[in-house]
């Protein structure tokens, strides 16, 4: 294990959960409240709840995992339990998904530059320093990439929720009734879809054994979660109550159009939303770096290659035409949608089937 | 070891060019410069945009071969800059030349418009600091829905742009020169900015606008209205189906305020039935309200429940004194008074303009959910049928240094 | 066929001489850097790996191109 990622391969359980916290934060977060509105209607503020408990339980059942199979990523112990084909089946999924939702993300946080800062620089350049600049912190390793994310953390988290905070005074509280009209089946069909979302936890299917403490990475996931799931009826509940439930559906990216409403007395920050979007450009960039760290990862695992680094930019290409191929915001939101889902069948629903599966089969230690 | 060591340094060797070629790359694109260095002396900072319609005897436009030859409306867009090296100047004496250009042109729609004053400036138009949004009175009735959404389709113009809808014409209001303002949008969006000092206007911007045009059609704008020298600002325009249907004067635009639960100052004066002559202003220092449906079958019924805080600022009764039978009577006249406003307002809305834009129906979705999906359908009839219950509750808090 | 062509379709719109340069950058990287790089570390087998990445992405990359430009 140790030759496999030779040096700075131990993170502690506080930095799993900044990496969780910080993975998931990227430009989806914005559409959050359209994609969520959309499904439940007034509720969507509501969403939070179920959600948690779903995450929560896929996240407990890949702590199991990793404690039935002691020191292995989920590219061996699917093979174990699934059998060699099917289990790099799912691996080449996975794999396929961490570097599909890196494209995205990429090609989301380009259309919103253009549109906001950079008007006239072309997407692709955009695109190409963002990745380049991405895939080199992923080439030393998950704790340069841990203490990059805490940094990132505390820079970004407060400032964003302290601009947060000035678009407070325009909420209407009528905008967030009613609740419970439609019955809890929905709300909770809702929360269940919303996982895919979370491309947090999928860290847990690598980075499991390299914690320091294996023992506390469920309470750290935990908090990890709670933190998140908290940033996230912060910022649906106050878009929702500020626009209401149509301007909702009808504003493209309502997380970012959210700070244009601020209303400050003095005129001393005219552009706040340059300054927001900037935040968002620090988030993204360890989200990117992280998937390629689990892209490249998984794949040396498949190949039985020691050494994960020399595949990092190899894969840069990939991204970069995967992120330049569609050819609209449509498509961008179209593919984000398939890819919600593919995230469902991987953290909604293999974790619990694995486990099953490997209980049955009786594979794995005897915890 | 000691190949070890040659191809080690060779490594090195091939490392230190490589990295050599890959700073002289870096340095090619970063000495190539931005493509998004635009200098602040080639942009036009738009402060306010005025837009009126045509007729269409009076328009000019040749038909370009080729492209859309049906133009049933064009549009006269009219947008105030200010010119920034007159602005540096004006700050010792006064200078001659005025402070902003105002410049119109026409157009089909407002990209065109826009790209053809950006040619006319020589510079690039920036509605990153734009103020107000003035729509003309004809242009209102055919609807505003098409002037919008340029302005909510671009990124830089932000939600807090004023959206007021003019009396005739609107580039009158940006081509007069305000007395103690460097441009007549930056006057205009001040007086909106502080329309809790009066409450008889309302502040409307897009970004709020929008929320209760989506919602409904329907919504309450700000009016203005061009003089010589200075520009009217007072009352508000009624939007029904994003057209232009009629006119509230100041005081009904603060009982509508009221109803909307949006007032947050304003005087509002009595008789003093006790002498000849005599008055007593109040200043409201803080208002509340409270709104809660009721339905019964189809019969809708809103409470509405205001409470009112504020001060005396002038009391010309008996003896000039405040005495507790003059606080009494303060409390009780202005909440007549004010419920008198509420009601006539409300039976205005429902039987002339037909108009729900105080949202009831939004608040009975809200509040009333299995209700209002049986009257969804039908809610236009229904609304004008609706009854309020009114109940204004006032209370004097000082009277000034004197009793 | 009609994926074929859409795909074709789509290079003709973004692949350009620029993403030719990255991949060949890429590849050039592969195997002066990496490949030296896990030589000196005894990782015989991730050197050649890497080796053939870099070659295969470059020629890869150029015959693409050629496909792009000169041939559909």
């Amino acid at each position: 294990m140790r030759a496999l990622l030779r040096d700075n391969d131990r993170i502690t359980p506080f930095e799993l959960a900044v990496l969780m916290v910080i993975v998931t934060l990227e430009m989806g977060v914005t559409t959050f409240p359209r994609t969520m509105t959309e499904k439940v209607g007034t509720e969507s503020w509501l969403i939070p709840l179920p959600g948690f408990l779903f995450s929560l339980l896929a996240v407990y059942f890949l702590v199991r995992l990793s404690k039935l199979f002691p020191g292995k990523t989920f590219v061996e112990y699917s093979q174990e339990i699934l059998g060699s084909i099917i289990g790099k089946l799912f691996v080449i999924i996975v794999i396929a998904f961490w570097v599909s939702t890196s494209a995205r993300i990429l090609r989301q946080f380009a259309d919103v530059m253009k549109v906001n800062l950079l008007f006239r620089t072309p997407i692709e350049v955009i695109i190409f320093s963002m990745l380049l600049f991405a895939a080199y912190p992923a080439r030393y390793g998950i704790e340069p990439m841990a203490r990059l994310a805490i940094i990132v953390a505390f820079v970004t988290i407060p400032v964003g929720l302290f601009l947060f905070a000035f678009v407070i005074p325009q909420a209407k509280f009528d905008n967030l009734l009613p609740v419970f009209a439609q019955g809890p089946l929905l709300l909770l069909k809702a929360g269940f879809l919303s996982v895919g979302s979370l491309e947090g936890i999928e860290l847990l299917l690598v980075l499991l054994p390299f914690i320091t403490q294996p023992r506390k990475s469920l309470k750290a996931s935990t908090w990890a979660l709670a933190v998140l799931w908290s940033i996230i009826f912060i910022v649906n509940g106050v878009v929702l109550a500020v626009f209401g439930e149509k301007e909702v559906m009808y504003l493209l990216r309502p997380g970012l159009t959210i700070i244009q409403t601020i209303e400050l007395p003095t005129l001393f920050v005219e552009r706040l939303s340059s300054v927001y979007v900037a935040t968002w450009v620090a988030l993204i960039f360890p989200s990117i770096s992280m998937f390629l760290f689990l892209a490249s990862t998984s794949l040396a695992k498949l190949f039985g290659l020691k050494e994960q680094k020399i595949l990092i930019y190899p894969l840069t290409p990939v991204i970069f035409a995967l992120a330049i191929l569609p050819s609209n915001v449509l498509e961008v939101e179209n593919i984000a949608n398939f890819l919600e889902q593919i995230g469902v069948f991987i953290i909604g629903i293999m974790p619990l089937f694995l486990f099953l599966i490997a209980k049955i089969r009786k594979k794995g230690g005897s915890y | 070891m000691k190949r070890c060591s040659y191809s080690s340094s060779l490594h090195m060797k091939v490392k230190r060019r490589l990295t050599l070629l890959l700073v002289i790359f870096l340095f090619c694109i970063g000495a190539s410069g931005c493509w998004d260095r635009v200098e602040i002396d080639e942009r036009a900072f738009v402060l306010g945009v005025a837009i009126d319609l045509v007729p269409p005897s009076e328009s000019h436009i040749e038909p370009i071969p080729g492209q859309v030859p049906i133009r049933d409306n064009i549009y006269d867009m009219t947008v105030e800059i200010p010119i920034v090296s007159q602005m540096a100047g004006a700050e010792g004496g006064s200078s001659e030349k005025e402070p902003n250009w105002v410049i119109s042109s026409t157009g089909a729609d407002i990209t065109e418009i826009s790209r053809t004053i950006m040619h006319r400036a020589n510079r690039f138009l920036f509605y990153g600091h734009q103020k107000v949004l003035v729509i003309g009175e004809e242009l209102a009735k055919e609807g505003i829905k098409p002037i919008i959404d340029f302005f909510d389709r671009e990124p830089e113009t932000n939600k807090r742009v004023k959206l007021i809808i003019a009396e005739r014409d609107a580039k009158e209001t940006l081509k007069i020169t305000p007395k103690l303002s460097s441009a007549a949008s930056l006057y205009i969006f001040e007086i909106l900015e502080h329309e809790h000092r009066s409450s008889r206007l309302i502040d409307s911007n897009i970004g709020r606008a929008l929320v209760s045009l989506r919602e409904s059609g329907n919504a309450l704008l700000a009016r203005v209205r061009a003089s010589e020298e200075e520009v009217v600002v007072g009352g508000s325009a009624i939007i029904k189906d994003w057209k232009l249907v009629g006119w509230l004067g100041e005081i009904e635009t603060r009982a509508a305020m009221f109803v909307m639960g949006e007032v947050r100052g304003g005087i509002i004066t009595i008789q003093d039935p006790r002498a000849e002559g005599g008055k007593i202003s109040l200043e409201i220092s803080s208002v509340k309200r409270i709104i809660t449906p009721y339905v019964e079958g189809d019969d809708v019924t809103f409470n509405i429940e205001v409470l009112i805080e504020g001060d005396i600022t002038e009391n010309t009764g008996p003896n000039l004194t405040v005495s507790r039978e003059t606080v009494e009577i303060a409390q009780e006249r202005i909440g007549v008074l004010v419920k008198e406003d509420i009601k006539s307002i409300i039976s205005k809305v429902q039987q002339e303009f037909k108009a729900d834009f105080f949202l009831f129906s939004h608040l009975l979705a809200a509040r009333r959910p299995h209700d209002w999906k049986r009257l969804e359908s039908r809610w236009n009839e229904i609304f004008l049928k609706v009854k309020l219950n009114i109940d204004v509750r006032v209370r004097v808090r000082r009277f000034g240094v004197v009793r | 066929m009609v994926i074929l062509s859409d795909i074709f379709s789509w290079m003709k719109y973004s692949y350009n001489i620029g993403f030719v340069f990255f991949i060949i950058g890429v590849g050039l990287g592969s195997i002066f850097l990496d490949a030296n790089q896990m030589k000196s570390k005894g990782l015989t087998r991730e050197s050649l790996v890497s080796k053939w990445i870099g070659i295969s992405y470059i020629v890869i990359s150029i015959f693409l191109y050629i496909l792009v430009e000169f041939i559909i």
